[in-house]
């Protein structure tokens, strides 16, 4: 009988499975031959015999870099970050369970699979580790889609851990949906309840943690969320937990299903709304790991901003995020596309690369490979960009990579805004909703001509500011490299 | 493999007539199939071949490399070894078919006779005789790898026709079985039927000439005539879609060139480079003031630079792997190949049709200049008259060296220059006044010359030296020139024909009966796969490419060199957008023919399934040889089926699918729907379009579509060998917190680390990770070998005052958890947990004879009250002599040490336990037992 139930479970969700197989993955945003003159695509040769499914990475004190791969192992490279790569791959350690979180601190590696954190360490220095001791499995873990994603130790040593709910509608072991934060010396702290469909975990530019949720029950589009302690991420199925501990404080009310995430913030005061909305298809199907540039400059303009790739359009974004009367939120723009594979992990690398892995084994992917290592290397040249949006009372401001032609700035025709919002809903995703069309009344160019006023009317509260930027064209002529931005205004600054 | 004449040394003083039946008998293979098969009626193999033989099984081993019939009988440049069989005779009965096999010799297609040549230095060539000129026998070499081969009429010392056929006898013995037999000789029957119908269109060979007015047009563009002459006609031509041909830039010339060389090439550059498209700029100048100007304008352009130009070493094995990129990446496409072959008596390139001159690379081109050069030609030739070869950085390295390798010799000369700014002046002023930036720095789309092509006759078309530049030019090229400038003739726009001309698009593929590989080239066309015939080496033929390619697809194909042919050693190269973009559009509006309008399909499901059924082996077995979702298939490895819909247009995959000769000549696929008509009528009612349509929907879904049935995917496998090695998965009936540990005496457990007991043992192979490392993961690990013996549920260590029960949400009792492990020298683990304030340790040693020993240790904590430890458990266990004890599994415990602690069978609702009592206070106690099965 128990196994007729577990193979009908098996059919049913591989039914649903095949169900989003057959929806098209989208268009492309046809930029990639001109992003190659700034960004270019390095493949970092992997042996045949291995497949090497990255799940996350790590650049190790002594200069070498570290992968965890989804099938439990844990790389040691040489010569990844090479101008021209030639990685000589070591196995550190094997038989480990979707090593999905990886970082170096004590001289330990601090990981995170499915089971549990585990400190793994090489005692005798024969380069293969030899020691691995649970930090902590204070969750359950009884179904396969039950992810644990954590991230890099912060800066007191502790693991943030997002556990992903035991399907998209259920949670059925201790703490699926919540994030833990576990402790060097072991301890195992809650910090908010609500989490769906983690694929990334990590600070953003201002060294708070933040994750990458998944598009689907209760999550209108794929977002980024900061990790609020005592926060609701939004998905209400894992306040049974709330019985087991009192860390959270009360369980908070139940949301209502087919409303607004803006309208049930005040009647749920726990509930932390989604930070900067990828919108669905356009920016990605999957968000998946990110990392904040912090290469002074070696990457490009885009210092201290959020660089996240997608699983399963293999593609690469920015974010950046900032917070407006105490609620955190932020932009989305474009950045690279055409990666080989569904990417789950990047790392800026010690000589200013992005490194970026995955696989495309179980959903949908556009990149054709089924593994892949690769790296984005800034040729040098600064392409047009929006380097970002950031929110004022009346309006935006908007910076650039170059200097804009003031003329075509200056004019509110060059501006094209438009809005919506999500339907905050039990069921899987949401279509976009409310749409509106705000008026750009006066464009003001700052002297050095890099930065832009926008005077606007028609902001809306809660919902995505959605920017299109094709007239403008660079100082010199150019026209943007990509035209579109996002900006999730969950709240208007005060004047 | 070079063109060159198959040696044999030592065979001077043997008579010819020797060696004929030397290949005779070196042809005739032991008894075996053919010996058989002759003794069969003949009337039954056919009537089997018709009956049973499989065209689609005979048309892969037609292609394959064993029996390589299509080596000898597809079209290939030097012509064919054998006959073309795709242009059989109607007269050609079963009976012939069959007796060709079993008997080559018998009879012996005319101008198919194998001819045997032994030459005066004693050499011996056995060929199928294609023409004699030039005083040269040419032909096609009857050995792998099948190549053109030539005598000279002058070489030749003896020659005579054998009586033996050049198809060898008893090839049935290099078949497997006689299904095989029957599969060829079914396929040959359907080849025979399909003959008549194949389409006039040769892909293969070498197709006609180029209009004149185009190839007037390409040298117009190539010697930039339109830097100073009015380019209104070359416009007209071309419709102003590409033009390639732009000098290089000079910034870099310092770190690129050895100013020695250089001048000697601006002093007289058709003589330091011939066929160079640079003209003579000096040429009305006295011989010793040309040397002068020539070193003055060296001066100057050295003096722009700033990278001084650097000696290198090289490497004689990089330069090898370099000498093989050469000649198979594609670089022979426009140079000449470089071996004895490619070059005249004086090592000169011997450029046949108007090959790209790299004349003497080596005096002048540093190493790292070259490799930056290789690397990414358009940014010094940002024309893309050079494209990208797609070469990775290390191939650069490689074709740096083997082309600048012989440069070792002339290193005194380099280091030895300085600017002397009095000449480097000078030379700037003859830089200006001989115009060098009309071609070497202004961008392609600045504006034409305004010299009018009134005269052509005058001037640089003259062959005389005056005031003009001298174009090294050959009587052909000036009257081409002068005609396409002949203001009298007609200008017809041909925007493709142009385009592909200037690109030379045409040295690889061929379009409408242009272009294609001639006889020297087509040795440098080579593929990873012989099994895919010619259609693996050969780029293909870009005939109605504008309605074979999705838009978006041509696109990457033209603008970023994308390629779905793995195995296709030559590399479709990059050029730059500006260059290619015309042709995105061009070819798809030349090409346009109207889409026939598909049904909508009511039920996308049942089409969906029925060409997944289709696709596999009991359907068309499509996966016998296309690869699918990167997974090659094990015949050959024959373009991804998941990539098919978003490559190709509707249309034409239909138009395919019915006929793969027509519109691909040499392929090996055979049509599945001969006549129109369905070969599996049990799919969708057999209606050949529902089953066109099913598989196209099916294909669709892209990487997305449901693997086919048939598809054997690798084994995935972790074995212990040397070392232990783990698996931490979801194991079968242990949960997703399951250890497996695999020993190398082949011993093997799972331990469970959610309830902290060991659970399963079994022998031999350790496990299979497809479950897990397959697809989303949702399965389990399976143990490889058998039989499999589990241990009791729930936790080992119990607290017998405590009861508890798990639940769905709770496997794992309150107050345990896991704790790590740490590995000894071999790998194997020692497991460490915490069961409700008890600290655990575990560790196994396999025994020699298979056995596992087990070392219990509990920690010395202090505890309230008693506990058990699971040592055994199974319906029935059974104590036996020497405190043995074993269950009705089999499973066997022998106790070597219990701390002296009392041992008890104890009743549980599963059946019967053996369990160790540990009293309350503190711990500290060691079990070792021993399991044997």
């Amino acid at each position: 009988m128990v196994n007729r139930i577990r193979l009908l479970v098996a059919v049913a969700c591989w039914s649903v499975v095949a169900a989003a197989f057959a929806e098209p993955l989208g268009e492309y945003w046809g930029t990639a031959e001109r992003e190659e003159a700034y960004y270019t695509i390095v493949d970092l040769p992997v042996p045949e015999e291995m497949s090497l499914e990255c799940g996350s990475f790590e650049v190790l004190a002594d200069g070498r870099l570290a992968i965890g791969t989804r099938r439990g192992e844990i790389w040691l490279v040489d010569g990844a970050f090479e101008q021209y790569p030639k990685p000589r791959f070591e196995l550190f350690a094997s038989g480990l369970d979707e090593v999905l979180g990886l970082g170096e601190r004590d001289g330990s590696l601090w990981i995170t699979q499915q089971t549990e954190v585990t400190r793994v360490t090489d005692r005798d220095g024969d380069g293969r580790a030899d020691q691995f001791e649970t930090i902590s499995d204070a969750w359950g873990f009884n179904h396969y889609h039950e992810f644990a994603f954590g991230s890099k130790p912060d800066a007191d040593g502790n693991i943030w851990v997002a556990l992903c709910l035991s399907e998209s509608y259920n949670s059925k072991v201790p703490f699926r949906g919540w994030c833990l934060k576990v402790t060097p010396d072991g301890k195992t702290l809650p910090v908010c309840s609500g989490i769906r469909s983690p694929c990334g975990i990590g600070p953003n530019e201002h060294g708070v943690m933040f994750y990458a949720e998944s598009q689907g029950p209760w999550n209108g589009s794929c977002s980024l969320k900061v990790l609020q302690q005592d926060g609701f991420m939004g998905h209400p199925v894992s306040f049974n937990w709330y019985d087991l501990t009192d860390a959270l404080g009360p369980k908070p009310p139940e949301p209502e299903s087919r409303s607004r995430l803006v309208v049930e913030r005040e009647r749920v005061p726990q509930l932390v709304p989604y930070a900067v909305v990828f919108p669905y298809i356009r920016m990605g199907r999957s968000i998946s790991g990110f990392q904040v540039d912090r290469t002074d400059g070696g990457f490009g303009p885009f210092s201290n901003q959020i660089f996240i790739g997608d699983f399963s359009l293999s593609v690469v974004m920015r974010a950046t995020t900032e917070q407006v009367n105490g609620v955190w939120q932020g932009a989305c723009y474009p950045f690279r596309e055409g990666l080989a594979t569904g990417l789950l992990a990047c790392q800026f690398t010690p000589s200013g690369d992005l490194l970026l892995g995955g696989t495309n084994r179980g959903w949908p992917v556009r990149g054709p490979e089924a593994y892949s290592l690769q790296r984005l290397d800034w040729t040098g040249k600064t392409p047009f960009e929006i380097l970002a949006i950031t929110a004022a009372a009346d309006g935006f401001d908007l910076s650039f990579t170059l200097p804009v032609d003031r003329e075509i700035a200056e004019q509110a025709e060059t501006w094209t805004l438009g809005t919506f919002t999500h339907v905050y809903q039990q069921g899987y995703g949401s279509p976009e909703v409310d749409q509106t069309v705000p008026k750009v009344t006066k464009a003001t160019v700052s002297e050095d001509s890099l930065r832009v006023h926008l005077s606007v009317d028609g902001l809306v509260k809660g919902h995505v500011h959605e920017f299109d930027a094709a007239p403008l064209r660079s100082a010199d002529g150019q026209p943007l490299l990509h035209v579109n931005a996002y900006y999730t205004l969950n709240e208007i600054p005060l004047p | 493999m070079q063109p060159q004449l198959r040696e044999r040394r030592g065979v001077r003083t043997i008579g010819l007539a020797v060696l004929l039946v030397g290949l005779v008998v070196e042809a005739h293979g032991a008894e075996g199939l053919t010996d058989q098969l002759r003794q069969e009626p003949g009337e039954r193999l056919l009537a089997d071949a018709r009956a049973e033989g499989d065209a689609v099984g005979g048309a892969v081993l037609f292609a394959n490399r064993t029996l390589a019939c299509a080596a000898c009988h597809h079209e290939a440049a030097g012509g064919r070894i054998g006959p073309d069989l795709r242009q059989m005779p109607e007269t050609t009965t079963d009976q012939h078919l069959l007796e060709s096999l079993l008997y080559p010799s018998r009879e012996i297609a005319k101008g198919y006779e194998l001819t045997v040549i032994q030459t005066v230095d004693g050499r011996v060539v056995a060929m199928r005789v294609v023409e004699e000129a030039d005083g040269y026998v040419i032909g096609r070499d009857t050995k792998p790898p099948y190549g053109r081969v030539q005598v000279a009429v002058a070489e030749i010392a003896e020659r005579a026709v054998s009586s033996v056929s050049a198809m060898p006898d008893g090839l049935p013995d290099q078949m497997q079985s006689r299904q095989q037999f029957l599969d060829i000789l079914r396929y040959l029957m359907d080849l025979r039927d399909r003959a008549g119908r194949q389409p006039a269109e040769r892909a293969l060979a070498t197709g006609g000439e180029l209009p004149e007015s185009v190839r007037g047009a390409v040298l117009f563009d190539q010697h930039n005539c339109r830097a100073c002459h009015d380019d209104g006609r070359w416009q007209q031509l071309t419709a102003g879609s590409v033009s390639a041909d732009r000098a290089p830039r000079l910034e870099n010339v310092r770190a690129w060139r050895r100013p020695q060389a250089l001048v000697r090439y601006l002093a007289d550059p058709h003589t330091a480079k011939p066929g160079t498209r640079m003209p003579d700029l000096l040429a009305g100048e006295p011989a010793e003031r040309r040397e002068q100007i020539a070193t003055e304008l060296v001066h100057y352009l050295i003096s722009r630079g700033d990278h001084a130009f650097v000696q290198s070493d090289f490497d004689n094995e990089r330069a090898d792997r370099g000498n093989e990129l050469f000649h198979s990446v594609g670089c022979v496409a426009c140079h000449s190949p470089r071996d004895t072959e490619g070059r005249d008596t004086e090592g000169n390139e011997k450029l046949p049709a108007g090959d790209v001159p790299l004349g003497d690379l080596a005096s002048r081109a540093s190493l790292p200049a070259l490799v930056a050069f290789l690397e990414d030609p358009l940014a010094v030739r940002p024309a893309g008259r050079m494209p990208s070869m797609q070469l990775a950085h290390e191939e650069a390295e490689d074709l740096a060296h083997y082309l600048l390798q012989s440069a070792e010799d002339r290193r005194p000369e380099a280091a030895t220059f300085a600017v002397e700014a009095s000449l480097a002046d000078a030379g700037r002023e003859h830089y200006q006044r001989l115009q060098c930036a009309a071609c070497h720095e202004r961008e392609a789309t600045s504006p034409a010359g305004e010299i009018p092509l009134e005269q052509p006759h005058r001037g640089c078309l003259s062959g005389g030296r005056g005031d003009w530049p001298l174009f090294d030019l050959s009587d052909e090229q000036r009257r081409l020139l002068m005609a396409f400038c002949d203001q009298q003739n007609p200008v017809e726009p041909q925007p493709v024909v142009s385009a592909m001309a200037t690109l030379n698009c045409y040295a690889c593929h061929q379009r409408d009966g242009i272009g294609g590989i001639g006889p020297e080239r087509d040795p440098f066309f080579q593929t990873a796969d012989f099994n895919l015939g010619p259609q693996g080496r050969m780029p293909p033929s870009l005939t109605g490419v504008g309605n074979k390619l999705q838009p978006q697809w041509l696109r990457q194909v033209l603008v970023s060199g994308r390629s779905v042919r793995p195995y296709m050693k030559t590399r479709m190269p990059r050029f730059g957008v500006g260059q290619v973009e015309p042709l995105v559009e061009l070819l798809p509006a030349m090409d346009d023919k109207p889409d026939r309008a598909h049904p909508t399909v009511a039920d996308p499901k049942e089409f969906r399934e029925a060409g997944h059924t289709l696709a596999g082996n009991q359907g068309l077995n499509c996966i016998a040889c296309h690869t699918f979702q990167r997974m090659p298939a094990a015949t050959m490895s024959a373009l991804d089926l998941t990539e098919m819909t978003e490559r190709l247009q509707r249309d034409w995959f239909v138009d395919y699918l019915l006929s793969p000769q027509t519109l691909s000549p040499g392929t090996v696929m055979p049509s599945f729907w001969p006549g129109g008509k369905t070969t599996r009528p049990q799919i969708l009612d057999g209606d050949t379009q529902r089953q066109l349509d099913a598989l196209w929907i099916y294909l669709e879904q892209g990487r997305q579509a449901r693997p086919p049935r048939g598809l054997v995917q690798e084994p995935l496998t972790v074995l212990a060998s040397e070392e232990a090695v783990m698996l931490r998965r979801s194991w079968p009936g242990v949960g997703k917190r399951g250890i497996g540990v695999g020993y190398p005496e082949q011993v093997n457990l799972v331990f469970d680390a959610e309830q902290m007991r060991l659970a399963m043992l079994w022998k031999g192979r350790f496990a299979d990770p497809g479950g897990v490392w397959r697809s989303q993961g949702h399965g389990t690990v399976r143990p490889l070998d058998g039989p499999v013996l589990t241990l009791g549920d729930g936790p080992d260590l119990t607290n017998p005052a405590v009861s508890w029960e798990p639940s769905e949400s709770q496997r794992r009792p309150p107050g345990f958890r896991f704790a790590g492990y740490e590995l000894d020298d071999r790998r194997r683990p020692r497991l460490r947990y915490v069961a409700a304030g008890v600290t655990v340790e575990e560790f196994f040693v396999p025994g020699a004879d298979q056995s596992l020993r087990r070392t219990v240790v509990l920690g010395r904590d202090t505890l309230d009250g008693a506990r058990q430890f699971r040592l055994l458990a199974g319906k029935t266990v059974e104590p036996q002599e020497n405190r043995s004890f074993v269950a009705d599994t089999g499973l066997r415990l022998n106790v070597r040490s219990v701390d002296g602690l009392p041992l008890e069978v104890v009743e549980t609702v599963a059946g019967q336990e053996l369990r160790v009592t540990l009293p309350g206070g503190t711990f500290g106690k060691t079990l070792e037992v021993e399991y044997a099965w």
